[in-house]
């Protein structure tokens, strides 16, 4: 599983309860925020439902004022509206008929142009609405994740989060855009429907609304049975998925095994579960949409029994002795058939609506995920913003571990004065990069404290605190854009002649004017086009231009041509110049320069002093000392040597006390023995 | 545009069965559908035309109900008038409806749902065989999409794009023969906005589809910052430069809102416009069709008091072209019956042009040539006996790259340990991957048992080399299955899985676990430790009692102790087999028979461990180091 993208379809399961209330609140909140524009818009759909439903009302009232088939509501709504401009009702229904036809005809003309502009706008509207939502949830994902600590990080692959803001939001849009609103307008449509029914004739009205209770039984038995079925398909796709998934990220040894035919076989089974599972949850739609047509039906042909024997009924009478029987016009009966057969229509988009929902429903909860995942490094009531830092960093008496069994540093004690350089050298595994991720508080101390200027870091903005230190990474991140956005990253108030100044400074401006668009040269992400040593000096202006107080250096691994070592070590001379800098030192010749070298040993403090100092103690510094001579002597043409750190984590019974010497330039250090064990060898 | 949709319903060619049975299903229904406003007319006339002539049943005896029903039924003395007649047609009719529906509805995805599990099948199957040159340059995610979101919108338009094109098909044949029946002219004066509909849809579906695009660009802006932010988390955080990544972020993403509102902008328009198209012929209708109906309403009058009778007032009226109310109302039914096609040509479209984008792209990677085959006559090897030999061999990943291997010339003998040392990227790995040809190596090259390795069938080959590659990956089976995959076949056999279980010292470790050998791995089961997984990969190689073994730096993540007791148990396998290592610990190819190093694709020293230690070169050094590192260690 080396892909993210497997490791999201993995994680894809649905939820057992897909309309989960306090899901569906939280969700609905968002839109809260709108509601001067939810407000509009589900005014706008109701009056869009009303427009759907007029039109059956109006052929009622045509077929009765036009060819005269009798007098109805629908007829008397239609004169009475159109009254005032023609004098009156009545005159309404003595106009020559050929006139009312054409009145009919701008109604209806009338009617269908407001409906499109109102349905125009309200797709637009909803859309924004949807958009808005989603544009405020995904800032919100992003600035959250940003909020959280780098642990966070750690647990969870780039590509997940990426997935999390840009798609799933996507999916989420869907249900403020479309879903919420085709049910407000499904729901408005349906009461207008019955409303008007038993406005024109309650009687008749129960009767075809008889057909209601049934559709509804139907609707339910229907998702009862499509919703398990459903589930079963969705599982079977996560199967087949992360089948696939896992055959296509291991597909070489698919092939050093001969493994093909089986995976075939494999893919038949598993996908054929997932066809039997398609079709089956078809086959409940299949059976369902023809219940519900003919359902449906009834309900219309309901209309032309019963309203049509209302119809006969009536046609020797006067209007009157028509209403005492219950008898109606030709036209009521017309209205009644096609508001017959609007009536599916909102029914059977709810119904398909479900797959947006649970598509939704989904995404959310794995949004919310995120969302409540609490930073666990926060600013403290009561931090202040530091200005600027004379630069005094102390560990008194640290222990941190990541994980609870793990202890990574254990009671590390050790000050840096003002302007100090320090080196950190040890294995890979000592704490060296932990003490890096304290000082600039990425994780928080399980006990003891940090100090910068003699104040815990925890008294600090977390923003102010970062902002007055510069740390330079071993494998420099450069961002996509130009070098002017990577060396000043987001900070605007930087300016093109300080970012000049920096990379002159540090000697980066030569390969820099070397580049088309110098400074405004393209930069790939990972900075591919650049060679380690180009991208080491880029991150060395980087941490420049931001002028910190205290300057942190991971020195890189990797090895480079004489040149380019001697322009970093020249660098690096001019950058750690006049303030404090702690760096994780690779390089001998870095350490030799040093006011101090703290050795870490197994998340203790083993020995510190300068290198004559630690040479003469023919301790652990004395061995490393001695693996790095051997380096440098397998690669002679590399002029800088390098003091590789080394993957070994073997167990060591020695502790050693340590007490440097020159106090002139290094704080006296005593480390003692915190757990007590054999000091001597 | 024709010849890709042609090419595309070529798919459809071996399912013609249920495609055949759907579409006589659907044409059914259709005809059932578009019947059903006939009886709404019947009735509307029916009770019209009594109105008219104040309640007498004779003068709608040109009604079709009336003239093939005994007309008793529909007097004063019938039940409710007969009118119950009217529902029992209409429910019987749709009911029927129901029936063919059930079948095409059924028909049709089964047909889809086939078709798209070949499709995807042979996808797989085909993804499966290409070359590791081939996944070196895809990424196994984007063959994913192909495999699932590309696939859906085959399936998709495999389903529902060729049911609703058929469906449009048919009600456009149909319910025009209704419609004409009721008044040709009013058909042609009401479908006169029709012309207009496809150029509207297909004009605005451009317009939308470039706006989609731009859409989805910008998504994808937002996403590539989403990615680059996250993984620049380390830096932003260094510099506190939070507040400005959210800034330039909440910059882009408003961007996409904008584009968003804009394609929403004529997206909106689309399917309220094409209403409005109809709504023209609405308007029509209600004029010209009304002044049908009054043309015909005069006519009987004037010949009602002729005294003719009501069946030859209803001929006149159809011969002059005039029309009744209930072929007006009727009418109506049908133009709304058509509006739906309508949409759904739009829909079928959009379906149409994402199918076959994303078929397009299957039949891309379908196409891809699988590098790496049997040759064509191969040479008649069936059994390998281990002797590896290695003739000047220059290996370049690509033809212009700057060559992996350089003239490396090895010889091992059968059943000798050759390993391999050198710095990272020194062509250690790709060494090993040549020999059971997961890349080829140039003609004349490589040899086993004195044959080329080319011409080695792959069936021989890969089941007779066991490889432990460097980096492990098990499948989501049960250990046993994992360990089952060396030996293939269908039963290997369980107690000799466990003895290489064993012989791996990972037999402990599997034992512990509640459901032993029948654990599941991955996801949804255990998560094996990094040195458990090396140690069952060995087991699973070791377990096809290869003729040669592969060991790719697969002691990495096991403590020294399990190392020396995994050494011990292999030596005994390694005397049956030829084997390869490489390592980057001394202790592990002390022992070998040949030591070689390998530096920038060549052989830069080669002998036994004591031979290379007199040499004083990269492996003389890496065992002082390793020795200091171990007293270190132990310090």
């Amino acid at each position: 599983m080396s892909d993210d993208f497997e490791d999201d379809l993995l994680d894809e399961r649905i939820k057992t309860n897909v309309f989960d209330p306090v899901l569906l609140r939280r969700m609905l909140k968002y839109a809260v925020r709108y509601w001067r524009r939810v407000g509009v818009a589900v005014f706008m759909v109701t009056v869009s439902a009303g427009f759907a439903i007029a039109p059956p009302l109006l052929v009622g009232a045509m077929v009765d004022l036009v060819f005269k088939t009798g007098i109805s509501l629908p007829g008397n709504v239609i004169a009475n509206l159109a009254g005032p401009f023609t004098g009156g009702a009545d005159a309404v229904r003595a106009l020559p008929a050929s006139q009312k036809l054409v009145m009919f005809g701008l109604l209806f003309l009338v009617l269908r142009f407001c409906s499109f502009f109102v349905d125009w706008a309200n797709g637009y509207l909803l859309t924004g609405l949807g958009q808005r939502v989603l544009y405020d949830i995904r800032l919100e994902l992003f600035t959250h994740i940003h909020s959280l600590s780098l642990s966070f990080f750690h647990r969870n692959p780039v590509g997940r989060l990426v997935n999390r803001t840009a798609y799933d939001v996507g999916s989420m849009e869907q249900m403020f855009s479309v879903a919420v609103v085709t049910l407000v307008k499904d729901v408005a449509m349906l009461a207008g429907i019955i409303v008007m029914l038993v406005l024109i004739d309650v009687n008749l009205a129960l009767i075809v609304l008889s057909v209601i209770p049934f559709m509804i039984v139907a609707t339910l038995v229907f998702r009862h049975h499509s919703r398990g079925a459903y589930r079963k398909w969705y599982k079977a796709q996560s199967r087949l998925n992360s089948f696939m998934a896992e055959t296509m990220s291991g597909v070489r040894v698919v092939q050093l095994f001969h493994k093909e035919a089986r995976n075939q076989r494999g893919y038949d089974e598993i996908g054929g579960d997932f066809q039997r599972h398609f079709l089956t949850q078809r086959r409940a739609w299949a059976i369902f949409r023809p219940i519900a047509t003919t359902l449906s039906a009834a309900g219309i042909g309901l209309v032309l029994w019963f309203c049509g024997d209302a119809v006969v009924r009536g046609i020797p009478m006067t209007r009157l002795e028509m209403a005492a029987a219950g008898a109606i016009s030709v036209g009521v009966l017309v209205t009644y058939l096609q508001y017959a057969e609007l009536f599916f229509t909102p029914i059977r988009d709810i119904t398909e609506k479900f797959d947006i929902v649970v598509g939704a429903m989904t995404a959310a909860e794995r949004i919310f995920t995120i969302l409540d995942e609490k930073p666990d490094v926060v600013d403290q009531p009561g931090a202040v913003m530091s200005s600027r830092f004379s630069g005094a960093v102390a560990f008194e008496n640290v222990e941190f571990r990541y994980k609870p069994d793990e202890p990574i540093l254990r009671g590390v004690d050790f000050a840096v004065k003002p302007g100090q350089t320090v080196a950190i050298v040890g294995h890979t595994g000592a704490g060296k990069t932990t003490i890096i991720n304290l000082i600039c508080r990425f994780y928080d101390v399980n006990a003891g404290r940090v100090t910068v200027d003699g104040k815990d870091v925890r008294e600090y903005l977390l923003k102010g605190l970062r902002r007055n230190i510069a740390v330079v990474h071993q494998d420099v991140f450069l961002f996509a854009g130009s070098i002017l956005d990577n060396l000043r990253l987001g900070e605007e108030s930087i300016t093109h002649e300080q970012v000049k100044a920096a990379c002159e400074y540090v000697g980066a401006d030569k390969f820099i004017n070397r580049l088309e668009g110098k400074y405004n040269a393209k930069v790939e992400e990972g900075g591919k086009t650049f060679s380690a040593g180009e991208r080491q000096l880029l991150s060395f202006a980087r941490a420049l231009v931001f002028n910190p107080s205290i300057l942190i250096l991971d020195e890189a691994t990797s090895s480079i041509d004489t040149h380019t070592e001697e322009m970093i070590q020249s660098a690096l001379i001019k950058l750690t110049k006049g303030r404090t800098s702690i760096i994780i030192a690779h390089r001998l010749s870095t350490i030799q320069r040093a006011d101090n070298i703290l050795v870490m040993h197994k998340g203790k403090l083993a020995e510190s002093g300068n290198h004559q100092q630690l040479l003469a103690l023919r301790g652990i510094y004395y061995r490393l000392y001695q693996l790095q001579y051997s380096a440098m002597e397998r690669t002679p043409k590399a002029g800088g040597t390098r003091f590789v750190g080394m993957e070994n984590k073997g167990s060591s019974r020695r502790r050693r006390a340590v007490a440097a010497a020159d106090a002139g330039t290094v704080e006296v250090v005593k480390i003692t023995n915190p757990d007590g064990l054999d000091v001597a060898e | 545009m024709i010849r890709n949709l042609f090419h595309l319903l070529g798919y459809c060619k071996p399912y013609w069965r249920p495609y055949l049975i759907g579409t006589v299903a659907l044409f059914f229904t259709d005809i059932l559908d578009t019947f059903t406003p006939q009886i709404v007319r019947w009735t509307i006339d029916h009770l019209e035309a009594m109105s008219r002539d104040g309640g007498d049943l004779a003068a709608a005896a040109s009604v079709p109900t009336l003239r093939f029903l005994p007309s008793h039924w529909f007097g004063d003395h019938g039940f409710m008038h007969g009118m119950w007649v009217y529902f029992v047609l209409y429910v019987l009719a749709v009911a029927l409806t129901g029936v063919c529906r059930y079948f095409f509805s059924l028909y049709y995805s089964r047909a889809a749902v086939d078709l798209t599990h070949n499709l995807r099948g042979k996808f797989f199957g085909h993804v499966q065989k290409l070359s590791a040159r081939y996944h070196d340059k895809v990424k196994a995610g984007d063959l994913m999409t192909l495999a699932t979101a590309d696939t859906n919108a085959a399936r998709e338009f495999f389903w529902v794009g060729v049911l609703i094109g058929l469906d449009t098909l048919f009600y456009f044949t149909m319910v025009p023969i209704y419609m004409a029946d009721i008044s040709w002219r009013l058909l042609l004066v009401s479908l006169c906005t029709l012309p207009l509909i496809p150029f509207i849809v297909s004009r605005l579906a451009n317009r939308i589809e470039m706006r989609y695009e731009d859409v989805q660009d910008q998504l994808g802006i937002v996403a590539e910052k989403a990615r680059e932010s996250f993984a620049g988390a380390k830096v932003i955080k260094s510099f506190a430069q939070e507040e400005n990544e959210i800034k330039t972020f909440a910059r882009m993403a408003s961007l996409y809102k904008t584009k968003a509102l804009s394609l929403a902008r004529i997206q909106a328009l689309q399917q309220p416009l094409l209403v409005l198209m109809l709504a023209l012929a609405d308007m029509v209708v209600v004029i010209y069709g009304g002044s049908l109906v009054l043309q015909g309403m005069d006519m009987r009058e004037k010949m009602a008091a002729a005294g003719a009778s009501s069946v030859e007032i209803a001929a006149a009226i159809r011969d002059s072209g005039a029309i009744t109310v209930g072929g007006f109302v009727a009418f109506f039914s049908y133009l709304i019956r058509l509006s739906g096609p309508m949409v759904g040509l739009g829909w079928v479209i959009s379906l149409y042009q994402r199918a076959h984008i994303s078929v397009q792209r299957i039949e891309e990677v379908l196409d891809a040539k699988v590098e790496i085959t049997d040759a064509e006559k191969p040479a008649p090897v069936e059994k390998l006996g281990g002797g590896i030999e290695i003739r000047n061999l220059t290996f370049r990943f690509y033809p212009d790259a700057k060559p992996a291997l350089a003239d490396v010339s090895i010889t091992v003998q059968p059943g000798k340990t050759l390993a391999i040392v050198g710095p990272v990227g020194s062509g250690k790995t790709s060494l090993l991957n040549l020999i059971p040809r997961l890349y080829d190596p140039p003609a004349g090259s490589v040899f086993l048992d004195g044959v080329d390795v080319r011409e080695i069938k792959l069936d021989v080959l890969r089941t007779q080399i066991g490889a432990v590659p460097q980096e492990t990956f098990l499948f989501s089976e049960t250990i046993l299955q994992n360990l089952a995959l060396g030996p293939g076949g269908d039963n290997p056999d369980p107690q000799w899985l466990k003895q290489c279980a064993k012989i791996a010292q990972v037999d402990p470790d599997i034992v512990a676990f509640p459901k032993q050998y029948e654990t599941m791995l991955g996801e949804k089961g255990v998560n094996l430790s990094g040195g458990q997984k090396q140690r069952v990969a060995i087991a699973r190689a070791i377990a096809r009692k290869p003729a040669i073994l592969l060991l790719d730096d697969c002691l990495s993540a096991v403590d020294t102790q399990t190392e020396e007791a995994i050494l011990a148990g292999l030596k005994e396998v390694m005397k049956e087999c030829t084997t390869l290592i490489v390592s980057h610990r001394i202790s592990t190819v002390e022992h070998a028979d040949e030591i070689v190093v390998l530096n920038d694709g060549r052989v830069v020293e080669r002998g036994t461990h004591s031979e290379l230690l007199d040499k004083g070169g990269y492996y003389a050094e890496l065992h002082k180091k390793q020795q200091l590192e171990a007293e270190l260690s132990a310090s």
